[in-house]
């Protein structure tokens, strides 16, 4: 395997008394696009600053490039990244047109590439920063993230703000700058939004990587919601201790559990009883999501 | 990259600012020194030696019967003075405290540029801004100075802005330096402010009460003290004035340097 593009190895970040950091490690191959999910707080943007040098860590380091980014290569480091940040902050006055024109000449690159992202956005590059729309101004961060064609992008919750068309456009966007060679980090609260791009998911909550798998083996584990009635109650006792199925909940003659790998065992069980219906369906990766937000076992002590 | 790019920025973000400072700076102090034909009489004289001495030596009235005096008085030592402060302190917060807060920092810091060089520039475009109402109020004194025959040679009025400027950069320079060592503008506000009140009224109080420190611990008396419109070029103050910028810029850059920026 090639040398990983981003590579975090026990980054512990404490904000005074607070540990927003407890240990993530991480890496990222070249040419891949990988989601860093977490729910708000959850570190995301922390390990991201860290990589940008805006942030020390407190223990641990970060790796982007191979190069420290608190290192005096920091500077011809960040040429190489493009960053859209997760709260952009834009000045007043200026029109958009100007304030790119000034993150072109800062990075030495890319003014040629202002018109047409500008473009594909529906961005109009005449209009004063100030009085932007939300979305608008995550325009402007699109186009300045990708305008100078970095090898690397950071994209902290990029589509936020964007409507549904644009957000397509902005993962078709991810995918052309892949094709053309670059790696993404991409960053989100919405697996669904990283679902249909990423390669591999980084799930971090609470300070610590709680699953680091890619696309499909997240798919499997999200595993499925099946719903059995039978012509008389049963117990759930019967079924909770079946391989593979959990949340098992009865209500009446009617039976649903969550079901991950082979179903063999469960049908086996429901064949003792005279089954009237059935149904099972693959659960949204959104709903695993929400385990891992919720489930108490990836607590992190402190 | 090339040039100065993060300088020039920060200039032109500015630029109506500054003229409109410039314009006001130019106005209340042209003002000012609009009324000296009226002020040179014998019932001027006669008024100031009706008021307590105290609140004479104070406001510098003692010394507002020559030209030079007066415009030190009214302009350099207060009006000029006091809105020049609003103006560095301010901008010199919003530099990098500020605009750190307002995240506009941001896509500075993660480009292809060092800290020290944002610190740098940004630091350099406070005081190209400084510069511009400095010499406005210059060009006004030398202006009306010559067209009311106040007695103030262009020498004096270069000597004077020189103190003056500088010590508006220092004041300036301190409020940026505590908001790029901190990352707040409250902080470097107050740090501002609180300087350059102590500066002012260390050197307004010191000789009614006369305690000689507090007057020579005064960057103003440092400029003013020695009557520059009347005199000309005193070294020592603006020496010791030309060492506050430097010192409070490496103070701050201590702490810009390596902090966590953005939190």
């Amino acid at each position: 395997m090639a040398d990983p593009i981003i590579r975090v190895e026990g980054l512990i970040k404490d904000y005074g008394r607070v540990r927003a950091l407890a240990g993530v490690d991480l890496d990222v191959q070249p040419g891949e696009i990988f989601g860093f999910l977490g729910p708000n707080g959850a570190g995301k943007s922390t390990t991201i600053r860290v990589l940008l040098n805006l942030l020390a860590p407190t223990e641990g380091r970060a790796e982007v490039f191979g190069i420290d980014p608190a290192s005096d290569d920091g500077p011809s480091l960040r040429a190489r990244i493009g960053y859209l940040p997760g709260e952009l902050g834009l000045a007043g006055r200026k029109t958009a047109g100007q304030l790119l024109g000034y993150y072109a000449r800062l990075r030495g690159r890319g003014q040629d590439r202002i018109e047409p992202l500008a473009k594909r956005f529906g961005l109009d590059l005449n209009r004063p920063v100030r009085g932007l729309s939300k979305g608008n101004k995550q325009k402007i961060g699109v186009v300045q993230a990708f305008m100078h064609s970095p090898e690397l992008l950071i994209l902290d919750e990029p589509t936020s703000g964007l409507d549904p068309l644009l957000q397509r456009e902005f993962l078709e966007l991810t995918l052309e700058a892949r094709e053309a060679g670059a790696t993404a980090f991409l960053s989100s609260h919405v697996l669904s939004e990283v679902e249909a791009v990423a390669d591999r998911v980084a799930i971090i909550r609470r300070g610590l990587i709680v699953d680091l798998s890619d696309v499909h083996t997240l798919r499997r584990n999200a595993g499925q919601e099946v719903e059995l009635r039978f012509d008389a109650p049963v117990s759930a006792a019967e079924f909770e201790a079946l391989p593979g199925v959990d949340s098992v909940q009865v209500q009446g003659n009617t039976l649903t559990c969550l079901l991950r790998g082979e179903p063999h065992a469960l049908l086996q069980a429901a064949a003792r009883h005279r089954v009237l219906r059935w149904s099972a369906h693959d659960r949204d990766l959104d709903d695993l999501f929400i385990d891992f937000y919720r489930d108490p076992s990836t607590e992190v002590a402190s | 990259m090339t040039g100065l790019p993060i300088f020039s920025e920060s200039l032109r973000d500015s630029r109506l600012g500054i003229a409109l400072w410039t314009l006001g700076v130019c106005s209340i102090s042209g003002m000012y020194i609009a009324f000296w034909p009226l002020m040179k009489g014998d019932e001027m004289q006669t008024m100031i030696e009706s008021l307590p001495e105290g609140l004479v030596v104070a406001m510098g009235y003692d010394r507002i019967l020559t030209g030079g005096g007066y415009v030190t008085s009214t302009t350099y030592g207060l009006m000029g003075l006091i809105v020049l402060l609003i103006f560095s302190v301010s901008l010199g917060a919003r530099l990098v405290a500020g605009q750190e807060e307002d995240g506009i920092l941001e896509l500075e810091l993660t480009g292809p540029v060092p800290r020290s060089r944002i610190y740098l520039e940004r630091l350099l475009a406070l005081w190209a801004s400084i510069t511009a109402p400095v010499l406005g109020l210059g060009v006004v004194t030398v202006g009306l100075g010559a067209a009311f025959d106040m007695g103030m040679p262009l020498v004096n009025v270069i000597a004077m802005s020189l103190g003056f400027g500088l010590f508006h950069a220092g004041i300036g320079t301190a409020a940026y330096a505590a908001g790029a060592a901190s990352g707040r503008r409250a902080v470097a506000l107050g740090v501002g402010a609180v300087l350059g009140i102590v500066a002012f009224l260390f050197n307004a109080i010191g000789p009614v009460v006369d305690l000689g420190w507090m007057t020579a611990a005064s960057p103003v008396y440092w400029y003013l003290g020695n009557e520059p419109l009347d005199n000309g070029f005193a070294w020592a103050g603006i020496a010791k004035l030309a060492l506050i910028p430097p010192l409070a810029a490496a103070a701050g850059w201590l702490r810009f340097r390596s902090r966590d920026l953005l939190v």
